[in-house]
């Protein structure tokens, strides 16, 4: 079995009456992907700052390896490398110079061509960091916080607001780190990125953990093999005893979704119910459940509300 | 120690690429040298004078009879404004405490035995009654009023002897050097040197320390530096270095435009004066410093330097004399600490333009100094940004 990096207990962390993490409890393992997924204001931020060192908790405890170490210990520092979730670096240094100052600032390092490389940044690397994009600056933060060739990597948020194609490519970024056996986390408010590179999900929610396990273990627990959405189309309000049913959630605006083992039953009843209060139905679907149910199901909101 | 270079070098890169720092550190210093010694430096081509001179009185022996005419004269030529103001000293060694600071331009000394040498004089026709006058050779006032003082005396020699048709009397006056301050013609340029030199100081101090501290919180780059190993106090050494660096290459600057274009002298290669820049440097980052614990926001930060260096720059005496001003602002003269780190670097050259000794020219910065850092080190979380 893998060894524990980071061991969490009971962490607490108040900003005045707001209980921004409000006692969760989690620990990461060797060569681990871990996602924590939460909408805005969940507290993953708050959680990861926590662990890199940057926030004081205000109770519990968060040590990382064998030794016990707290996340302030310079040994903690050499061995972890941080991407923050919005990156800002020296604006007149090039990525080549902002590899090396961050490169000297530890007692081991890849060079910073091997790195450049590994984020796709060739041709960028003579210029300055405050003439490069979006996605160019969230890679080089990737790269700043390979630097030291750390144990564990801190990714928070690493794909917002990146263009389909940027986050494609920063994911194949992380893949590769995965492979190469690093242990990650990964906060995101993205289900489709938890799903691809997570081997382990949490989900949060109000500052406290909903729920956690592997993909698959999320899923199986909202005892759901499909789910069936569907519009209902005009401007009157939709009757309630049309909406009365079992496991219906309000998706938006007219939309809706049933989370269901017995597909065909839920079929039968929607078209007899439409035809009945004269409704007419909008993009009908089956799929089957993702991340996204998962948290419908357990909080009665969308990810992104 | 690599670690800190390897810091330190990069936040210099980043900044001197930035075309403000580059103009406001190590340009503009050059225009405004330029400019202040191609305006003024024929204006005051010859020593400034004030209106009126101070002078300190030590009366050995309290004057009679004919006496008395010397004590008229005094207070004929004593009011507030001008030509002297007097004071009134019970001792010689207090009189020349204060001529030596400053406080006074000359002190005239009226001898024991001057009542008799009065009566003499008149009733024998013959033999000098002499007075003392202490002066500070190489400081122009004091020169200056010493001589006032001697032409006075030979005017009242003059009017006793029309008055008294004949009636001789022959006042002297004995001057003694009280300093040796060396005999310097005033130079503008070099005058104006130590001036320059601290408003750029001042400038790279008061813009680019702060500025830069809390662009790099804003931004998050201090966030980010903070989940390295890079520790606090590396972190601020690499910004008081980066600070230097930039003072000392604007500073090298300077030095080759005065030296080679204006022929300024040796003064401003003395070891002295040197050693009161670096002290300035000191005091002028420590108060940036200072300035950035007070502020959150970088539009605050850059207000507040812009008004502190503009007070500092015209009252504190950076280019022209500023302790004649009104007392309704003299007290913020005196509050500065760039009032005396100018003086400071003057009195190094050989100049003297405030009534303040060296003693207080080095303490009141130093507690400026040390008032900033215990004030910053309070404020230094709120600095960084992170708890």
């Amino acid at each position: 079995m893998s060894k524990t990096v980071i061991e969490v207990m009971n962490l607490r962390k108040y900003y005045g009456d707001t209980k921004a993490v409000d006692g969760i409890e989690f620990d990461l393992r060797e060569g681990e992907v871990l996602a924590i997924l939460g909408p805005n204001g969940a507290g993953k931020t708050t959680t990861v700052e926590m662990l890199e060192g940057l926030r004081k908790p205000d109770e519990g405890t968060i040590e990382y390896f064998e030794e016990r170490l707290p996340p302030s210990s310079e040994r903690v520092k050499e061995e972890i490398g941080v991407q923050l979730q919005s990156s800002s670096f020296f604006e007149y240094l090039s990525v080549k110079e902002t590899l090396d100052l961050f490169r000297g600032l530890y007692r081991k390092s890849i060079p910073s061509r091997d790195l450049i490389k590994e984020v796709s940044l060739e041709d960028k690397e003579k210029t300055y960091t405050k003439n490069l994009s979006g996605g160019q600056l969230q890679r080089l933060a990737v790269a700043v916080a390979l630097v030291n060739d750390p144990k564990v990597v801190f990714l928070d948020e690493p794909t917002t607001g990146l263009d389909p194609q940027a986050r494609r490519m920063l994911w194949e970024t992380i893949l590769a780190l995965k492979k190469k056996e690093k242990t990650i986390i990964l906060t995101t408010h993205y289900m489709e990125e938890a799903e691809r590179l997570a081997d382990r999900i949490i989900i949060m929610d109000y500052g406290k953990i909903i729920a956690r396990g592997t993909l698959d273990e999320l899923i199986d627990s909202i005892d759901a093999e499909n789910i069936v959405t569907f519009g209902v189309q005009g401007e009157d309000p939709v009757p309630g005893e049309f909406l009365d049913m079992e496991a219906l959630q309000h998706v938006e605006n007219r939309e809706y979704s049933v989370t269901t083992r017995d597909v065909e039953r839920i079929l039968g009843r929607l078209f007899e119910r439409s035809k009945r209060f004269g409704l007419l139905l909008d993009d009908v679907t089956i799929r089957k459940p993702n991340l996204e149910d998962v948290f419908i199901t357990l909080t009665g909101r969308k990810l992104r509300d | 120690m690599s670690r800190l270079w390897n810091f330190t070098s990069g936040l210099f890169k980043s900044e001197i690429r930035e075309f403000q720092v580059m103009f406001w550190s190590f340009i503009f210093p050059l225009i405004l040298y330029f400019i202040l010694t191609s305006v003024f430096g024929s204006f005051y081509g010859s020593d400034t004078q004030g209106v009126s001179f101070r002078v300190g009185i030590v009366r050995e022996e309290n004057l009679a009879g004919f006496g008395k005419i010397i004590d008229e004269v005094i207070e004929g030529i004593s009011s507030e404004s001008g030509p002297f103001v007097k004071k009134e000293y019970g001792s010689i060694d207090d009189a020349l405490v204060d001529l030596r600071e400053g406080r006074q331009d000359i002190v005239l000394v009226i001898p024991a035995g001057t009542n008799a040498k009065m009566t003499s004089a008149l009733a024998l026709k013959m033999g000098e009654v002499p007075l003392r006058v202490h002066y500070i050779s190489g400081k122009e006032s004091s020169t200056i009023a010493s001589s006032i003082i001697e032409e006075v005396i030979n005017e009242v020699n003059l009017e006793i002897e029309r008055r008294g048709e004949g009636d001789f009397l022959n006042i002297v006056t004995e001057t003694k050097v009280i300093s040796a301050i060396e005999e310097k013609a005033f130079d503008y340029k070099e005058y104006i040197f130590p001036g320059v030199a601290l408003m750029m100081i001042l400038s790279v101090a008061l813009f680019n320390s702060p500025i830069g501290l809390i662009q790099y919180r804003v931004s998050g780059v201090n966030k980010k530096l903070y989940t390295t190993p890079l520790r606090s106090l590396e972190y601020f050494a690499g910004h008081f270095f980066k600070l230097i660096i930039t003072m000392l290459i604007s500073l090298v600057l300077l030095y080759l435009v005065a030296a080679f274009v204006y022929r300024v002298g040796g003064s401003i290669f003395d070891i002295r004066f040197i050693l009161t820049l670096l002290y300035s440097m000191i005091v002028a980052v420590s108060f940036g410093l200072m300035l950035a614990s007070f502020s959150k926001k970088l539009s605050t930060v850059t207000v507040l330097g812009q008004t502190l260096y503009q007070i500092m720059m015209f009252l504190g005496g950076l280019y022209f004399p500023v302790f004649d001003l009104p007392w309704g602002i003299r007290w913020l003269v005196y509050a500065l600490p760039t009032t005396y780190l100018v003086e400071l670097s003057r009195r190094a050259m050989g100049y003297q333009f405030a009534p303040l000794s060296v003693g207080w020219l080095i303490a009141v910065p130093l507690i400026w100094t040390t008032f900033s850092l215990v004030v910053f080190a309070v404020n230094f979380k709120k600095v960084m940004g992170y708890e």
